[in-house]
C-alpha cells in the first residue's frame, strides 16, 4: 500500500460532481462515502495537481455511478414494494372507488389518446419525403379586384416544371403530376382506379417506396405503368405483373375535355407501395408522362401553356429559401403565358394538406389547422376533467386513511415520503388507467376513423411521438390527481390524524362545485346539439323535396356507344313490365349542374336577366322522377318544334320573372329564343343545404350523361341484372355503374351525420365523466359528514331526509349549468341550422330534454350514493367518540 | 446459508486482511492492487451495502478526518456471521477444485 500524505489541502473536489455523487448516495453513509472520495482526491490533488485530481473525480464518479445508481435504487424497490401491497389493499378493499377511479380516468384518457392520435396522424401529412423540407408546389395566385378575395389556384401548365428547372439556377429538380382515372381490363374481368400521370422526376423528389423496377427509368418510356402492390393483387393476383401489358380506358374528365375516351395499352414497368394514409398525393397506379403525347396527340401536348392541368412539384437547391426565387418568379409570370393575372408563388410540401386552394389535386384530404388547435385543447381539457374527478375521488379515499397517515408519521415517515407514497398510488392508478384506455381507444377506432374519415391504426407502427404523448399523459394525469391530496394529506397534524379526526376544510368546495357545474353544462351543451342534429336530420328525410326519389334507379353512362345508343337501350328496357318510366338526362337531382343565363322582357319592356340551371332531358323525365306540371304541357313528339324553341321551367322562374300567365312567354336562353310551354312545381335541385333555384328544362336528343329508370316497388335485384345485362351491351368497356337516387339522397347529409354522431358520442363521453364527477364528490361529502348523517339519524331524521339533503346540493347546480349550456347551444346551433337552407326551428323540448337528464343524472348518482351512507347504523358512526 | 458473489468475497476478504483499517478508500486500494484494475469507489459500495444488509460486515464511523474535507470515515470489520460465509465460500471452492492439476487450463 502507498504511503499517503497527511497534508491539508486547500483546493476542494468539482462541486458539480460532488452534488451528482450526493444524490444517489444515502443519506446514512452519505458523508463517509463523500469523505473517501475527497481522501483519494486530495492525494493526488497533492502529488499531481489539481487539475489531474479534478479529472480523476469526475471520471471515478461516473464510473462509481451505475453502481450507486442501482444501489439506490434497492431501497427504493423496497419501499415501493410496500407502497404497492398498500395501494392493492386499498383496490381490494374499496373495489367501487377503484373501479370507477380507473373507468372515469380510463374513458378521459381514451378519448384523449384519440384525438392526440388523429391529430398527430394530421400533422404529420407529407412528413415522410426525406427531400420534403425542400419541395415546394407551385401553385397560381389570381388577384382580382380589390374589393374581391383573391384565388388560390392549384393546375400549371405542363412545361412550366421543365421551363423552371432550366432558367432557375435555384431549382434543383422538379416533377409534374396529373390525374387519370380509368379502367383496367384483364381476361375478361375490368376495374376501376384513380390513378396519376407522373414523369420521371417523382420517384426522384418523392420518397414512395418502389418495390420493384428502377427508382429512374420506371415511368420514362411511353406507355409505361406503375402499379401500387394493392391493385397489383386485384389485377393479376398472386402472378408477378412486371413486363405485363394491360389494356387501360381512361375515362375523361366531362367538365374539362368533353366526353370521350380514349383506350391504349399500358406496360408494367415496376410496382410500387401503396401511398401512406398520410400523403396529399394518392394513387392506384402511375401512368408515364410521356403517355400523355403519343396517345392523345399532338406530340407538342405537353408544351402547351394554354391549359392548367398538371401540378407542379420543384425540388430546392439545398439552402435555397422560397422568397429568393418568388419576385424573380413573380416577374417571369407573364413569360410563363398565364393566360390571366395570375401569379405563380411556391406553397411548401408541408403546407398542401393545410391550405385550401381551388382546383387542387384530387384524393388531398385537406384539414384546417385551427381545428387541430381546437381538438388539442379539447383534449386536454378533457384529460384536466378526469384528472381532476380521479382528484377528488382520490381525496375521498386517502380521507379514510388518515390513521395511516398518522403512524406512518409516528414511526418516522418524513412528509416527502408520504407524498411520494400517494403520488405514485395515483400513478399506478393513473397507468392502470391508461392501459384499459389504450384497450378502450383501440375498440373505438373503427367508429373514431368513420367519423374523421381516416384510417389511423394503433399499433406497434404508431410514432415515438404518440407513444411518447400517451407517457406524458399517464404521468401528468397521475400528478395532477395525486399532487392535492398528496401535499393536503401530508401536511395534517399528525396527532389530529392518529384520533382519526380529519380537519375540514371548506376551501376546495367552490372550485370543485364550479368544476361540476362545467362538466354539466358541457352535458347540456353536447345533448342539446346531437338533439338538434337529429331533429334536422329527420326532417331532412320527411320533408317534401318536391320529386320522389324512390325506386330510382340512375346510371352514369360513359362509354360514347352507350350514349349514342340511348333510344334504343330505353326501347329496350321498356318491354320489361318492371321497368315503369326510362328517361336520359344531363340533369340528375343532387348532380353538379350546368347554368346559364335566362334573359326575359320585364315588365317596363326592358331586358332582364337572372342565372338559372339548365338541364336537357327526355321528355320521360318528368314521370321518371314524378315532378309535377302545374301549367301547360309537356315536350311532346306531336310538337316538333319542341326540340328546338320550347322550354318548361319552374315556379321559381316565374316568381323572379314576376310573371302572372307564363305560359306562352318567350325567353332568352342557350343562344336562341325559347317559349315556355309548362311550368313545373318547385323541387330541390340539390340537398336541403341550398336553396331551389330558377331551372329550364330542354329538350335534348337521346345522347344523355345519364340514363334515369323508375322500377317497380319490391326486390330489386333481378331489375339490376337486367339493367346491367343491357348496358353492358353498349359498354363493354367500362363496368357497369349504378346507384339508387335515394342513396345519393342520404350520402349527401354524410357528413351531417357524421357531425351528429361526433355530437353524440361526446355527449356520451361528457354524462359519463359527468356522472363520475359528482360521484366523487358525493363520496367526499358523505365521507366528511359521517358524524353529521349519524347525529341526524340518531335524533330522528329519515333516510329519506337524508339523501334529499345530500343530493340537493349537486342537483341544483344543473341550474348554472343550464344556464350557460342553453344559450351557447341555441347560438352554436342556429349557426349550424343556417348551412341548411330548408330547416327546423330549434325546438324547446331539446334544452328541457337535455337539462332534464343531467338533472337526473344528478340525482341518481347522488341519491345511490347518499342512500347508502343514510342506510349506514349511526352506532357503528358514533362509537369512537 | 446463501453464497458469496465474487465481489462479495473479494470486499470480504479485503476487509480482514486490512484488519481494523478497511474503509472506503483503504479497500480499494488493497483490491485494485490484487485484480490489477482500477475499481471506482461505487463498485466497492455495492458489495458493501449488500454486505451490511446481511450483516456479515459491521460498521464503526471513525472522528472527522481533515484531509477527508473534515469528513468522518466508516470503518467496516467482519461479524461472525461474516466469518462462516468465507469459511463455507472456501469450502465450496476447495470442493470444486480438488483433483484438478494446475496443468489443466495451461495453453497448449
Amino acid at each position: 500500500m502507498k504511503k499517503r500524505l497527511l497534508k491539508i489541502t486547500p483546493s476542494n473536489p468539482p462541486g458539480a460532481a460532488e452534488r451528482f455523487l450526493r444524490f444517489f448516495l444515502r443519506t446514512e453513509d452519505r458523508d463517509q462515502r463523500l469523505g473517501d472520495f475527497s481522501e483519494i482526491f486530495n492525494e493526488i490533488a497533492a502529488s499531481e495537481g489539481e487539475r489531474t485530481a479534478r479529472r480523476w473525480y469526475w471520471g471515478h464518479v461516473l464510473r462509481s455511478s451505475p453502481g450507486l445508481i442501482m444501489n439506490s435504487m434497492y431501497w427504493g424497490v423496497a419501499m415501493i414494494k410496500n407502497y404497492l401491497l398498500i395501494a392493492w389493499r386499498q383496490v381490494k378493499r374499496q373495489k367501487v372507488y377503484a373501479l370507477v377511479n380507473t373507468a372515469g380516468l380510463a374513458f378521459g384518457m381514451a378519448a384523449f389518446i384519440l384525438m392526440a392520435l388523429y391529430v398527430n396522424h394530421e400533422v404529420s401529412f407529407d412528413g415522410f419525403h426525406a427531400q420534403g423540407d425542400r419541395i415546394q408546389r407551385v401553385i397560381r395566385r389570381w388577384e382580382q379586384s380589390q374589393d374581391q378575395a383573391e384565388m388560390i389556384i392549384g393546375g400549371t401548365p405542363a412545361p412550366l416544371v421543365p421551363t423552371m428547372i432550366k432558367e432557375f439556377p435555384e431549382v434543383a429538380d422538379g416533377a409534374r403530376v396529373g390525374e387519370v382515372d380509368g379502367t383496367f381490363r384483364v381476361e375478361d374481368r375490368t376495374f376501376s382506379a384513380h390513378g396519376l400521370f407522373a414523369d420521371e422526376g417523382f420517384f426522384r423528389l418523392f420518397a414512395f417506396v418502389l418495390l420493384r423496377g428502377e427508382r429512374a427509368t420506371v415511368l420514362k418510356d411511353s406507355y409505361s405503368l406503375v402499379v401500387t402492390r394493392s391493385l397489383a393483387v386485384k389485377l393479376f393476383g398472386k402472378d408477378d405483373p412486371m413486363g405485363k401489358t394491360v389494356s387501360f380506358s381512361q375515362r375523361m374528365n366531362e367538365y374539362r375535355s368533353g366526353s370521350r375516351n380514349a383506350r391504349y395499352d399500358l406496360i408494367i414497368t415496376g410496382v410500387a407501395a401503396d401511398p401512406p394514409g398520410n400523403s396529399h398525393l394518392q394513387f392506384g397506379f402511375l401512368v408515364s408522362l410521356a403517355t400523355v403525347p403519343s396517345a392523345f396527340g399532338p406530340p407538342t401536348i405537353l408544351e402547351n401553356w394554354g391549359r392548367s392541368n398538371y401540378y407542379s412539384y420543384v425540388l430546392l437547391h439545398p439552402g435555397v429559401q422560397p422568397k429568393d426565387l418568388l419576385p424573380r418568379l413573380a416577374a417571369y409570370s407573364p413569360r410563363f403565358r398565364g393566360r390571366d393575372a395570375a401569379k405563380y408563388i411556391l406553397q411548401p410540401l408541408k403546407n398542401i394538406h393545410w391550405e385550401p386552394v381551388m382546383d387542387d389535386i384530387p384524393g388531398n384530404a385537406r384539414n384546417d389547422r385551427k381545428l387541430m388547435l381546437i381538438l388539442s385543447t379539447v383534449a386536454f381539457l378533457i384529460l384536466a376533467i378526469a384528472g381532476i374527478n380521479a382528484m377528488n375521488l382520490a381525496v375521498a379515499r386517502f380521507s379514510k386513511r388518515t390513521k395511516e397517515i398518522g403512524l406512518r408519521k409516528v414511526v418516522g415517515a418524513r412528509k416527502s415520503q408520504l407524498v411520494a407514497q400517494f403520488l405514485g398510488e395515483s400513478l399506478v392508478f393513473s397507468m392502470i388507467s391508461a392501459g384499459a384506455a389504450l384497450g378502450l381507444a383501440a375498440l373505438a377506432l373503427p367508429l373514431f376513423n368513420g367519423l374523421v374519415d381516416r384510417s389511423i391504426r394503433l399499433g406497434p407502427s404508431v410514432s415515438p411521438s404518440v407513444v411518447l404523448i400517451i407517457l406524458g399523459m399517464v404521468v401528468f394525469s397521475g400528478l395532477f390527481s395525486g399532487i392535492y391530496p398528496a401535499f393536503f394529506l401530508s401536511s395534517l397534524r399528525t396527532a389530529a390524524t392518529v384520533k382519526g379526526a380529519t380537519e375540514s376544510r371548506k376551501g376546495g368546495v367552490g372550485l370543485r362545485n364550479t368544476l361540476v357545474v362545467v362538466q354539466f353544462a358541457l352535458s347540456v351543451f353536447l345533448l342539446s346539439g346531437m338533439l338538434v342534429v337529429a331533429e334536422q336530420l329527420r326532417f331532412v328525410r320527411v320533408k317534401d323535396v318536391g320529386y320522389n326519389r324512390e325506386n330510382v334507379v340512375v346510371m352514369p353512362l360513359r362509354d360514347d356507344l352507350a350514349r349514342k345508343n340511348g333510344g334504343l337501350i330505353k326501347a329496350e328496357l321498356l318491354r320489361d313490365p318492371r321497368i315503369q318510366a326510362v328517361s336520359g338526362s344531363e340533369f340528375i337531382p343532387l348532380e353538379r349542374n350546368d347554368v346559364d343565363n335566362i334573359a326575359y322582357r320585364n315588365a317596363a319592356g326592358g331586358i332582364d336577366s337572372f342565372t338559372a340551371y339548365v338541364a336537357n332531358n327526355g321528355k320521360d323525365f318528368f314521370d321518371v322522377f314524378k315532378l309535377r306540371l302545374v301549367q301547360g304541357r309537356n315536350f311532346s313528339p306531336e310538337f316538333p318544334t319542341d326540340e328546338k324553341s320550347a322550354v318548361i321551367v319552374n315556379e321559381a322562374v316565374v316568381r323572379k320573372a314576376g310573371w302572372a300567365d307564363p305560359v306562352g312567354k318567350v325567353i332568352g336562353g342557350q343562344g336562341r329564343n325559347l317559349r315556355v310551354i309548362g311550368v313545373v312545381a318547385d323541387f330541390n335541385q340539390s340537398s336541403l343545404h341550398d336553396n331551389i333555384d330558377p331551372m329550364m328544362f330542354l329538350l335534348a336528343p337521346d345522347e344523355y350523361a345519364y340514363l334515369s329508370v323508375r322500377i317497380r316497388p319490391g326486390d330489386p335485384r333481378d331489375v339490376l341484372a337486367l339493367l346491367k345485362r343491357t348496358i353492358e351491351q353498349y359498354s363493354p368497356n367500362f363496368p357497369f355503374e349504378f346507384y339508387f337516387q335515394d342513396d345519393y339522397f342520404n350520402a349527401k347529409y354524410k357528413d351531417d351525420e357524421r357531425f351528429g354522431k361526433a355530437f353524440g358520442a361526446a355527449a356520451a363521453l361528457a354524462i359519463l365523466i359527468a356522472g363520475l364527477g359528482v360521484f366523487g364528490l358525493v363520496s367526499y361529502a358523505t365521507e366528511r359528514r359521517t358524524r353529521e348523517i349519524a347525529v341526524r339519524k340518531v335524533l330522528g331524521a329519515s333516510p329519506g331526509r337524508i339523501v334529499r339533503l345530500l343530493s340537493r346540493e349537486y342537483v341544483v347546480l344543473a341550474i348554472p349549468a343550464c344556464a350557460v349550456a342553453w344559450p351557447a347551444a341555441w347560438v352554436f346551433m342556429t349557426k349550424w341550422l343556417q348551412s341548411f337552407a330548408f330547416r327546423t326551428p330549434i325546438r324547446f323540448w331539446v334544452f328541457g330534454f337535455s337539462g332534464l337528464v343531467v338533472a337526473a343524472l344528478a340525482l341518481a348518482t347522488a341519491g345511490l350514493k347518499s342512500a347508502r351512507a343514510a342506510r349506514l347504523n349511526p352506532a357503528e358512526r358514533l362509537r369512537f367518540e | 446459508m446463501k453464497l458469496l458473489s465474487r465481489s462479495e468475497e473479494i470486499v470480504l476478504l479485503a476487509i480482514w486482511r486490512l484488519q481494523g483499517n478497511a474503509y472506503g478508500v483503504s479497500l480499494r486500494d488493497l483490491i485494485s492492487e490484487i485484480t490489477g484494475y482500477d475499481w471506482p469507489l461505487g463498485a466497492v459500495y455495492v458489495p458493501l451495502d449488500t454486505l451490511t444488509r446481511r450483516e456479515y460486515v459491521r460498521k464503526t464511523v471513525s472522528p472527522p478526518v481533515a484531509e477527508r474535507g473534515g469528513r468522518s470515515k466508516c470503518l467496516y470489520e467482519l461479524t461472525r456471521k461474516g466469518k462462516a460465509a468465507l469459511q463455507s465460500i472456501r469450502e465450496v471452492q476447495n470442493a470444486l477444485w480438488r483433483g484438478v492439476p494446475e496443468s489443466a487450463f495451461d495453453k497448449s
